[in-house]
């Protein structure tokens, strides 16, 4: 950061910037909720969408919303809010990420096998599981960023080669290998009376909400993801923040597999599977434009929620969890069409 | 007197903010050579447009050799005898000159096999000589301007139309043009002559109409008294709507900004000196170069030279490196290059200052508004809010928040393209202001503008640029609107033809290899060499492995891939991509196990069979409307259409159940002796493929869609149906592909074609397709579906871990991406190190 403030010297020289200046914030205050109607619609979608759901939810299917039912499926919401972030971040940098269910599965993997279900190994095996997803993350990031790679096919390849790691891996390790009890401990536990996952999540989404709002990296990340040939030009290190963008998106879905693993316990080669499309769903209909730069933390999270609550009720009535991926589909293609619908001024 | 070949009658045409052209009334007789002249921005373009049928005009009338345009349409007024070249290139760069004029003739009248000794003919025909066998990509922009105009003959036009025809060639192409112009008029067609070169005007044309402002001054026969002064007078002296700043008085003789021999693709020898509180302006006729050096001054053009700011050796290896230096570049393009169109104003403009606006780490809401909102002020924003999306601003606007970003940067030396195009008089005045007082203390601003009388109303010096030289300096009083646009316009220097700088010993050689991967033998070598190996160490290491049971196994796994290999490469080719064909096989095969199912009637055979085709059909359609008429993203609708597909696989069988009938796995899996007769269905198909993608004219149209679009277009390519059409085809091959495969499961298995959109990918792109469209070739694709059959076979055969065999299909279709597209990205970052070292080196001695 002093390195950047060194090239901008001469910066707020402007004498009265400061007296004037104030006067300028109480007018420029007063229209920020005209601003919330005006720029958020997109964001706002998903809450009016949660919001229609759990009314109908409370009218024709009260049990759904019971505590105890909450309480056993809110961990899901947390799980898929965390991944869900990591995708909306790397979509806002103009890219996807398919590689999602094999670094979860990698992780869990390593979690199992460094730990021996060990309470010992604990931190170490997170550490090492975690520190495996971020350098799959940095192999798309350098391939995708900086070899102008394709990033579907790259995300795909490189996942299939961290599944057939993962196999091979698996393999060494014996088939019946719960994680360590004091995670399961963790993962099963309350935080103030909210499941421990739901809490992470919850800090999750404040943090990277956090980062791209209050950081001078999150707002240049921002401007990489709007328009990367203009953030090149007044001399941005667009290819980093690209790379960058599939690194923590990886260090997202590091956590989320911890969290997983230590809420079933004994995950399996296939824990990451449900994580391939419901990411890309809940990053879409909380308002992430593929076109990039654009998306709201909060309003993922949200969408998170929203999916995983739909399928609970469709469950309740009856339908068979297959339905989940068609729903998601179809969200995937109408978030995408009224979103093109509403940015008329789209380059391609 | 005989009837125009083309018209033009009161034709005006109004874009916001500007009257392009204003009640103009043209005409060109028969054999005629009709000039257009015209300062930048006067109209001629749009006039030109309007023509050809590209832009429709507010009022006025069209007339092609007598017939009123019924409609707004390129291909209607071809058809009526009017054929346009225009200056950007509408060739397809990566076919070859014979496949270029091939696409322009009419369908029918040439067979594909004589397309290079007909092409050889025509060009003849015209004294052209060009290899009808050279790709246009290896041609000098000389030589493709007279591809574009041999092409552009085919139709036998009765009106041509020629844009700046001569902005590419040297002295000895002009004088062939010339001559191709005299043949063609002495033949009866009339020829619309746009140009800024008079010397070359008063040469050829018969008469010449000159347009200021979208007004027509008037149309003059040329003869010996129509001087070259006499035009000039004509086009210049707009009224002026702009009040200027008072220019610099005194001018500090210490310069920040010096440039020595810059040299690049588009300029040579280009040195020049920029003092502190000067703004200098860099004028020409749009192409000349100018643009091209300012770019090349902060690493976004390729050049070589020095250049120093405020006494300090600047690093043109990227607008970063060039920033800290002091070097901040303003681009024409506001929308692609200068603005973040879905932040904010606010956000839009404080990005130099963000550093500054933090309290503890975190950026301060308080300091963002107060900073935003003082530059707002000085700069004169005029938004509603500060937190509008800056693309919902005017353009001036949008200016002015680039320029107080920019301002605020810190930079000493301001390179602003074109300051205020498509920026309405009154914003005009203020950027002017803005950038003089900005400069005043310490910076230096150079300005490119094609605006004559800006320039003259703002520089306090200018540069002339013609055919990517500097040509004439003006200062003080000399500057004059007047002055500008007579350097450019009777500057008769000719283009140099110059050779390319030698690039650096690995840049060729990978550019070589990237060459290599363009030629469709290539990538079959390729691949033939790894079976080869793979088959030669599967034959040593396992006594199975050459058994004929072992290769009938082999062979039979291979029908499904290599059918959705050459489904995937349809999309593939005009630069898509379908994810879906993996879930639509589990569909078709779930499909089969309800439809055609075990004890069948052979009605319900025919009919699920035709059912599994439909929803092939179907699923294709609905991914091409998508991606075409919903413009949306291939990879996001297909990923999309890939959940939907699996769910409901999953829906119909939630495991595997359902035997599907005996007859029809029996009859997919025929054998004649050892070979499956699927084999050879597969590879007749591949070679069937192979002929219609490069010996038809319909095939070299998709290859054009997937090269260029545009150029397609406008050869007659019927874009949007080739895009539907290559979904569709997916979609067909992976059913057909599913059918195979439920041939082999036997069953209703929901997640059975899981891995085949990843091996469909990388078998195509193993077999030479490129993700930029327009490359590959199914026996390519069918070969590469071979390759990773064979490794799975071999893996298993060998009693190898299973795992290898997800490892090495994912590490198969890195190499290959990284082989056919990666090496241009490797080959960029080899020149960006090489430059840099080459930098140092140079500031070293």
């Amino acid at each position: 950061m002093t390195e950047r403030s060194k090239s901008y010297p001469n910066l707020v020289s402007e004498p009265q910037s400061t007296p004037s200046g104030t006067q300028e914030i109480l007018t420029t205050l007063k229209p920020r909720f005209s601003r919330v109607a005006k720029v958020e619609i997109r964001f706002l979608a998903i809450w009016i969408a949660l919001g229609t759901l759990v009314l109908i939810d409370a009218v024709f299917l009260p049990r759904s919303l019971q505590r105890s039912t909450l309480l056993a499926v809110s961990p899901f919401a947390a799980f898929l809010a965390i991944t869900a972030i990591g995708q909306a971040i790397v979509i806002m940098a103009r890219g996807i990420d398919l590689s999602v269910p094999a670094i979860m599965s990698l992780s869990c993997a390593i979690l199992i096998g460094f730990s021996a279900g060990n309470d010992a190994y604990l931190f170490s095996a997170v550490g090492a599981a975690i520190l495996a997803a971020v350098l799959v993350g940095a192999v798309n990031g350098v391939l995708i960023a900086f070899l102008r790679l394709n990033a579907l096919i790259v995300t795909l390849a490189v996942g299939a080669i961290v599944t057939g790691v993962t196999i091979w891996y698996r393999q060494s390790v014996g088939a019946e290998s719960p994680v360590p009890p004091s995670l399961a401990e963790f993962g099963n536990g309350r935080l103030l009376g909210i499941p421990t996952s739901v809490a992470i999540a919850f800090l999750v989404t404040c943090l990277a909400g956090l980062f791209l709002t209050k950081t001078v990296a999150g707002r240049r990340f921002e401007a990489v993801g709007t328009n990367p040939e203009a953030a090149h030009v007044i001399g941005m290190r667009v290819r980093i923040y690209q790379a960058g963008a599939y690194v923590t998106a990886s260090m997202m879905y590091g956590i989320a597999a911890m969290l997983l693993a230590g809420f079933i316990r004994n995950p399996t080669l296939d824990v990451g599977a449900p994580y391939f499309m419901s990411p890309i769903a809940a990053a879409v209909l909380g308002g992430v434009a593929m076109s990039g730069g654009v998306g709201n933390m909060l309003s993922v999270a949200v969408a998170s929620i929203f999916l995983i609550q739909l399928d609970q009720s469709l469950k309740m009535v009856g339908l068979p969890t297959s339905w989940q991926l068609v729903i998601q589909g179809v969200a995937i293609g109408t978030g995408m069409y009224l979103s093109e619908l509403r940015s008329p001024h789209q380059g391609k | 007197m005989s009837m125009p070949v083309l018209k033009l009658e009161g034709v005006s045409k109004t874009y916001p903010g500007v009257r392009a052209l204003d009640q103009v009334s043209i005409d060109c007789l028969p054999g005629e050579v009709h000039a257009i002249i015209g300062e930048n921005g006067s109209g001629k373009s749009t006039l030109m447009k309007i023509a050809s049928g590209v832009v429709r005009p507010d009022s006025g009338v069209v007339e092609i050799a007598g017939q009123r345009s019924a409609s707004v349409d390129p291909r209607t007024a071809s058809a009526l005898g009017l054929s346009t070249v225009y200056q950007d290139d509408s060739l397809v760069l990566e076919l070859t000159v014979a496949q270029n004029l091939f696409m322009a003739s009419r369908p029918g009248s040439v067979r594909f096999d004589d397309m290079n000794v007909w092409a050889a003919e025509r060009l003849a025909a015209y004294g052209v000589n060009i290899a009808p066998d050279a790709l246009i990509a290896d041609l000098s922009p000389a030589q493709r301007q007279f591809v574009e105009i041999v092409k552009a003959l085919q139709s036998e036009p009765k009106a041509l139309l020629l844009d700046e025809p001569t902005s590419t060639l040297d002295a000895d192409g002009v004088r062939k043009l010339a001559s191709i112009i005299r043949d063609l008029t002495a033949r009866g067609t009339g020829i619309i002559y746009v140009s800024h070169r008079l010397p070359e005007i008063l040469a050829l044309a018969d008469r010449v109409t000159v347009l200021r402002d979208g007004m027509h001054q008037g149309t003059f026969a040329v003869t010996k008294s129509l001087s070259e002064h006499d035009l000039i007078t004509l086009m210049v002296g707009r009224d002026i709507d702009v009040e200027y700043a008072a220019k610099a008085t005194i001018i500090d003789e210490h310069p920040v900004l010096v440039v020595k021999k810059l040299s690049g693709k588009a300029f040579q020898d280009i040195s020049f000196s920029s003092r502190r509180g000067e703004i200098l302006g860099f004028a020409g006729a749009e192409g000349n170069g100018q643009r091209e050096v300012l770019r090349a001054l902060v690493g976004l053009e390729e050049a070589h030279g020095t250049v120093e700011c405020a006494g300090q050796q600047v690093s043109t290896a990227s607008p970063r490196s060039a920033f800290e230096s002091g070097l901040l570049f303003l681009s024409s393009d506001r929308k692609g290059e200068a603005i973040f169109p879905e932040l904010s104003v606010g956000k839009n403009m404080i990005f130099p200052l963000l550093g500054k606006l933090t309290t503890l780490g975190l950026l301060s809401r308080k300091k963002e508004q107060a900073t935003a909102a003082a530059m707002k002020r000085d700069f004169g924003v005029a938004a509603a809010d500060l937190s509008v999306p800056v693309i919902q601003l005017s353009g001036g606007n949008q200016q002015k928040a680039v320029l107080a970003r920019s301002f605020r940067s810190g930079a000493k030396a301001f390179l602003i393209d074109e300051p205020t195009q498509g920026v309405d008089a009154g914003a005009r005045f203020e950027i002017y202001k803005a950038i003089r007082e900005n400069i005043q203390s310490d910076g230096t601003c150079i300005v490119n503008s094609s605006d004559a009388q800006e320039l003259a109303g703002i520089c306090d010096r200018v540069l002339v640029f013609s055919r990517g030289r500097i040509v004439h300096e003006l200062v003080g009083d000399a500057i004059t609107e007047e002055n500008i646009v007579g350097g450019f316009l009777t500057a008769r220097d000719d283009r140099q033809t110059t050779n390319a700088d030698a690039a650096t010993a690995t840049a060729t050689f990978l550019q070589q290899l990237t060459g290599g991967s363009a030629s469709w033998w290539v990538p079959l070598l390729f691949l033939l060499g790894l079976v080869a190996i793979v088959a030669a160490y599967a034959t040593t290491n396992s006594s199975v492995f050459l058994k004929p049971i072992n290769f009938r196994h082999l062979l039979l796994a291979l029908t499904p891939v290599a059918i959705v290999a050459m489904a995937q490469l349809h999309t593939l080719l005009i630069k898509g991509i379908d994810v879906s064909v993996g879930s639509l096989m589990s569909t078709v095969v779930v499909a089969m196990s309800f439809l055609v199912v075990s004890g069948a009637s052979p009605l319900m055979i025919a009919g699920g069979t035709a059912a599994c085709l439909l929803l092939g059909v179907g699923t294709g359609l609905a991914n091409g409307a998508l991606v075409r008429f919903g413009r949306i993203n291939p990879v996001i609708t297909t990923i999309a259409t890939l959940s939907i597909l699996q769910g409901f696989a999953l829906v119909g069988r939630p495991t595997p159940a359902g035997i599907i009938d005996g007859r029809v796995t029996s009859l997919l899996r025929t054998c004649i002796g050892v070979l499956p007769a699927a084999t050879i269905f597969v590879v007749i198909a591949a070679l069937v493929g192979d002929y219609w993608l490069h010996h038809t004219r319909s095939g070299l149209l998709v290859k054009a869609t997937g090269f260029r679009e545009e150029a397609a277009r406008r050869s007659g390519a019927p874009v949007t149906w080739i895009h539907l059409r290559a979904y569709i085809l997916a979609g067909v091959g992976a059913a057909i592909a599913g059918m195979f495969l439920g041939a082999q499961v036997g069953v209703g298995h929901p997640s059975v074609g899981q891995n085949y959109a990843l091996a469909s990918i990388a078998a195509a792109v193993l077999g030479g397709a490129a993700l930029t469209g327009g490359r590959g070739s199914f026996s390519g694709a069918l070969l590469g579906a071979f390759f990773f059959t064979l490794m799975s076979n071999v893996i298993s055969v060998l009693g190898l871990n299973s795992a290898f065999g997800v490892i090495a299909s994912g590490t198969m279709t890195l190499v290959a991406i990284v082989l056919y597209s990666g090496v241009a990205g490797f080959d960029r970052l080899v020149r960006f190190f090489t430059r840099s070292r080459r930098e140092a080196e140079g500031a070293a001695s």
